[in-house]
C-alpha cells in the first residue's frame, strides 16, 4: 500500500504506490490561495507535469447548504460536519485519488485541516473530527499560507469585502460581519496553529508580496516533484503573475456605483 | 461505545434485524401498542431525513456511492435524525421508536469492507437505545420472505456494488449473509436484545411489549385529539 494512505483503509480502493504527488495549499480566507493556486499550476504545467487542480470551498454541497439555510432547513453542526466529509470523500475517490494513480500532481485548495478546523471552531469534538478523517491520504506537503489578522483585513476589503460564511455568522451572534470576520478567522487561525506543529506543515509567510510568496512556494514544491521531472528554473519562468488589478477594480467601481444608485433613490423618495 | 442517554426521561426503542427478520411489522405493532395506551411517541425510519435524501437517492440511482460514501451519506441522514426527530423528543419524555438504528450501519458498512472500529467512532455521537431488538431468523427464513415472488431488487439493496455475483439474487443472498454475521457478532457487544423471528407474530410481539412494559412509567402521554407524528420515507 502507499505509505502516504491514512490508518483507516478506503474499501475497495487500489492504492498500491501511487505514481503522483499530493500538494496542499492551506489557510485562511482571503489569503491568497487562489492566485498562488494559479501560478503553481501554470509554472508546473510549464515544465512538463499534469496538474489537476482542485479545491474544497464552495463545494456543490455548500452551494446547497446555502440555499437550504436561507429556505428554513438549516443542518445541525454535527450533520454539516458529515455532510462535509462525504463530500471530501466523494471527491478523493472519485478525483484525487485516481489522480495521483495516473500520476498526476494534484494540488488541492485547502484539504481536511481546514474542514477540521471548521467544524473544530462550530464546537465539535476535535478527536471525532480528526478520527472521522483517518481516511485522508497524508499529503506529501502542506504549504501553509501563514498570515495575521491585521494584515489579512485589507485585503479582504479590496477583494470585495466581508463575506457572510467567511465571518461565520452561521454559528456566532456577532454585531457585523467585521466583528463575526475577526473573531471567526481569529479562531480558526488557532487550529490551524495548532495542527501546523502536530501535522509539520511548511509555513509560508503570505504577508510578502504576491511574486516572493509565490518564490517561497516554488522552492517547497520544487523539492517534491524534483524526482519526477526537472522543473523550469524559476528565473527562466517568467510568471503571468499578480492578477490583473483592472478587474478588481472594476468591480468595486460597480459596488460604488449601485450604492449612489441606493442613495440616489433614497434621495428621490424623500 | 454510544452514548447514555440515561439523563433524557424519554425511552428509546428500537428493533435490528436483516431484510426479511420481520421487524418493521413488530415495531409498527408495538407503535399502535404504545398509541392505543395514550403515550407520546415518535417514529424514526432508517435514512429518511429530508434533508440528505435528495444526495442520497441520486447517488443510489446513478450508482456513485462507494462503501465509504455509502458509510458517510447514512451518517450523516442518521446525525440530521439525531439532532432534529431523536433527541428532541427524549429530552420531552416520549416514547421514541426506530426502524434501524446505528447497528444496521455497523452490519451494513462492515459487510461492506468499511472498516469496523472507525464506523463505530463515527456513529459515538448515537445515544444508546433504552432496548435494542434484533430479530434473529436463519438466513433461509429471510431469504424466503423476501425473494418469493421475485422481486426486484435494488442495486445496492442487493450488493451489487460488491461485486460478488453477476446474478443480483446470488449477490443479495451472499451479502445478506454477511451482514448475518456481523449482527450475531454485535450481540454481546451491544447487549442486543434477541426475539427469535421464526415464532408467530403474536408470540413476539407478546414478548416485546412484557420487555417494553417496564419502561413505561413517567412517560408523557399524548392528548387524547392529538394524532402523532410519524416520518414519511425510509428506502
Amino acid at each position: 500500500m502507499d505509505p502516504r494512505m491514512g490508518p483507516v483503509a478506503i474499501p475497495g480502493m487500489p492504492v498500491e504506490d501511487l505514481p503522483g504527488k499530493l500538494i496542499v495549499l492551506e489557510g485562511t480566507d482571503g489569503v491568497g490561495r487562489s492566485t498562488q493556486m494559479r501560478l503553481l499550476r501554470n509554472w508546473l504545467e510549464s515544465s512538463g507535469l499534469a496538474v489537476y487542480d482542485t479545491g474544497l470551498t464552495r463545494s456543490r454541497l455548500a452551494g446547497n447548504h446555502i440555499q437550504r439555510a436561507k429556505s428554513g432547513h438549516t443542518m445541525g453542526r454535527r450533520t454539516q460536519a458529515l455532510y462535509y466529509a462525504t463530500d471530501f470523500a466523494d471527491r478523493l475517490e472519485m478525483e484525487l485519488l485516481p489522480a495521483m494513480r495516473s500520476g498526476y500532481v494534484v494540488l488541492t485548495d485547502r484539504y481536511v485541516y481546514s474542514l477540521r478546523a471548521r467544524a473544530t471552531v462550530r464546537g465539535m469534538d476535535p478527536d471525532w473530527i480528526e478520527r472521522l478523517y483517518q481516511f485522508a491520504p497524508t499529503p506529501d506537503i502542506v504549504l501553509y499560507l501563514k498570515i495575521s489578522i491585521d494584515k489579512l483585513i485589507p485585503r479582504v476589503l479590496a477583494s470585495g469585502g466581508f463575506d457572510y460564511w467567511e465571518s461565520g455568522m452561521d454559528y456566532l451572534r456577532a454585531e457585523t460581519l467585521y466583528d463575526g470576520f475577526i473573531q471567526h478567522q481569529g479562531a480558526v487561525l488557532e487550529q490551524f496553529e495548532r495542527m501546523a506543529d502536530e501535522y509539520d506543515f511548511t509555513e509560508i509567510d503570505a504577508e510578502q508580496p504576491i511574486r516572493e510568496v509565490f518564490d517561497d512556494l516554488q522552492e517547497e514544491v520544487e523539492e517534491i516533484v524534483s524526482e519526477m521531472v526537472e522543473v523550469q528554473s524559476m528565473s527562466d519562468f517568467v510568471a503571468p503573475i499578480i492578477p490583473e488589478p483592472r478587474a478588481v477594480e472594476e468591480e468595486r467601481r460597480t459596488v460604488a456605483d449601485s450604492l449612489r444608485d441606493l442613495l440616489s433613490s433614497f434621495l428621490e423618495d424623500s | 461505545m454510544l452514548r447514555s442517554g440515561e439523563a433524557y426521561p424519554g425511552k428509546l426503542f428500537v428493533v435490528e434485524g436483516i431484510d426479511g427478520s420481520g421487524k418493521s411489522t413488530q415495531i409498527d405493532l408495538l407503535h399502535k401498542w404504545l398509541l392505543s395506551q395514550g403515550y407520546s411517541t415518535f417514529f424514526s425510519e432508517w435514512n429518511s431525513s429530508p434533508l440528505v435524501k435528495r444526495t442520497t437517492r441520486r447517488g443510489k440511482n446513478k450508482r456513485l456511492l462507494t462503501p465509504l460514501t455509502f458509510s458517510l451519506i447514512h451518517a450523516t441522514d442518521f446525525a440530521d435524525r439525531t439532532e432534529r426527530n431523536i433527541v428532541p423528543p427524549l429530552k420531552a419524555g416520549a416514547a421514541v421508536l426506530a426502524d434501524r438504528y446505528a447497528y444496521t450501519a455497523f452490519g451494513r458498512d462492515v459487510a461492506r469492507g468499511v472498516d469496523p472500529d472507525w464506523v463505530r467512532d463515527i456513529y459515538s455521537f448515537a445515544y444508546e437505545p433504552t432496548v435494542a431488538f434484533y430479530f434473529r431468523v436463519p438466513l433461509e427464513v429471510a431469504l424466503d420472505r423476501i425473494l418469493t415472488g421475485r422481486p426486484e431488487l435494488k442495486w445496492y439493496e442487493a450488493g451489487m456494488d460488491l461485486g460478488l455475483s453477476e446474478d443480483p439474487y446470488e449477490s443479495f443472498e451472499l451479502f445478506q449473509a454477511r451482514i448475518l454475521e456481523q449482527y450475531d457478532q454485535m450481540v454481546d457487544e451491544f447487549g442486543l436484545q434477541v426475539i427469535d423471528g421464526t415464532l408467530p407474530i403474536a408470540e413476539q410481539q407478546a414478548e416485546m411489549r412484557s420487555i417494553v412494559r417496564p419502561h413505561l412509567e413517567d412517560l408523557l402521554r399524548r392528548p387524547d385529539d392529538v394524532f402523532t407524528y410519524r416520518e414519511k420515507g425510509g428506502e
